[in-house]
C-alpha cells in the first residue's frame, strides 16, 4: 500500500507550524498506524531527517499514551480503538491522510489533551506549509 | 537537595556528556535498528527456554553489537529540543546492558525456574527441573561499570510451611 501523509508538524509551542506531506510505500495492512510512522521515521533517519514526534507506550490500547487526529476524527474513527490499535487495514492504496495533534480551546480538559498535542511535533520545513492553516491555534506546552 | 548540590552537578554533567557523545557519533544506524537486533538476539536466546549454547552465543554477540551502537548510531536532531530519536538513543544504549545481563543471569542460574525451562535442567518427563539446593535464592546484580563483570548478591529464601516440590503443569 502506498500512501501520501500530510502531517503537522512544529518546532515549539511559539514557532509556526506547518503540515508536512510525505509519501510512504510497502505499508502492510495487518500494520498498526504507529507501526507505518515508525517505517517513516526510520526512512526519515536514515535521510538524515528529523522524524516524525509522537507519544505511545504500551501500544496495546490500554495506557491512553497516544492519539492524535486522523483525518480530523480521534484515534481514526474506530469504535473503542486508539491509534496503537488502529490497524492499516481500514484504508487504501493511495489514500491521503492528514494526522494533526489534539487542538481544542473550549476543552475543559485542555491542559491534558495539550501535553499529548505537544508531541506530534517536529521540524518545520517552510516549503511544504499550507497557509491556510498558519493561523491554526497554536500548540502549547 | 538543589541544584546546586554535587550530586546533581555529576548528574548534570554525566547527562550531558552522554548525549554530546551519541550526537557526536554520526553513524548510519537508527537507534531502532539496533533496538530490534538486541531484541531479536534476547527473544532467541533468552526467552522462555534458554540454553547453555545459545546463551553463551548472546553473551558474545552482545558486546558486538554494543560497540558497534557506539560507532555506528545516527541520531538526527540535536539535545537543545524535543528529540525522540535522542531518548530512544538513550534508552537503547541501556537496553544493551541490560540483555548482557540478562543473559548472564540467565547463564548463571543452571536450573529451571518459574515460567523460564533451562533447556539442560528438564525431567525425563520434559517438566521444568528446579534446583532448590543451588538457587534458593533472589539475586541482585550490582552494575560495577561497563566492561566490567556485575557482583551478585544473595538472599536466601527460607519456606517454613511450605516444602519446595517439583512443580507439574500436565
Amino acid at each position: 500500500m502506498n500512501l501520501t501523509l500530510s502531517i503537522w508538524r512544529q518546532q515549539s509551542a511559539n514557532a509556526p507550524g506547518a503540515f508536512v506531506r510525505y509519501r510512504i510505500g510497502g505499508v502492510t495492512a495487518d500494520m498498526s498506524f504507529l507501526e507505518m510512522l515508525d517505517m517513516l521515521n526510520e526512512d526519515l533517519i536514515n535521510r538524515n531527517e528529523v522524524p516524525v514526534a509522537f507519544e505511545h507506550d504500551c501500544r496495546e490500547g490500554i495506557c491512553g499514551s497516544c492519539g492524535f487526529l486522523v483525518n480530523g476524527v480521534a484515534h481514526g474513527g474506530q469504535r473503542g480503538t486508539t491509534v496503537c490499535q488502529l490497524a492499516m487495514r481500514f484504508f487504501k492504496d493511495c489514500d491521503t491522510l492528514t494526522l494533526e495533534p489534539w487542538r481544542a480551546r473550549a476543552s475543559p480538559s485542555f491542559a491534558i489533551w495539550s501535553l499529548t498535542g505537544r508531541l506530534l511535533i517536529g521540524s518545520f520545513r517552510p516549503e511544504a506549509s499550507l497557509p491556510h492553516r498558519q493561523e491554526a491555534l497554536p500548540m502549547r506546552t | 537537595v538543589d541544584t546546586s548540590h554535587t550530586a546533581f552537578r555529576t548528574g548534570e554533567t554525566e547527562v550531558k556528556d552522554r548525549i554530546k557523545r551519541l550526537l557526536a557519533i554520526n553513524g548510519k544506524r537508527s537507534p531502532d535498528s539496533f533496538h530490534k537486533e538486541v531484541g531479536k538476539i534476547v527473544w532467541d536466546e533468552c526467552g522462555m527456554a534458554r540454553s547453555d549454547a545459545g546463551l553463551r552465543k548472546a553473551l558474545a554477540r552482545i558486546p558486538d553489537l554494543r560497540e558497534e551502537f557506539w560507532h555506528n548510531l545516527r541520531v538526527v536532531g540535536n539535545g537543545d529540543e524535543l528529540n525522540q530519536t535522542l531518548e530512544k538513543a538513550n534508552r537503547v544504549s541501556d537496553f544493551m546492558e541490560i540483555a548482557e545481563l540478562m543473559c548472564v543471569d540467565a547463564l548463571h542460574r543452571n536450573e529451571s525456574c518459574g515460567g523460564h525451562c533451562r533447556l539442560e535442567s528438564q525431567t525425563p518427563d520434559g517438566e521444568a527441573k528446579r534446583d532448590d539446593v543451588n538457587f534458593s535464592y533472589t539475586a541482585a546484580w550490582e552494575w560495577k561499570g561497563a566492561d566490567q563483570t556485575p557482583a551478585l548478591h544473595k538472599e536466601p529464601l527460607t519456606f517454613d510451611y511450605v516444602p519446595l516440590a517439583q512443580r507439574s503443569y500436565k
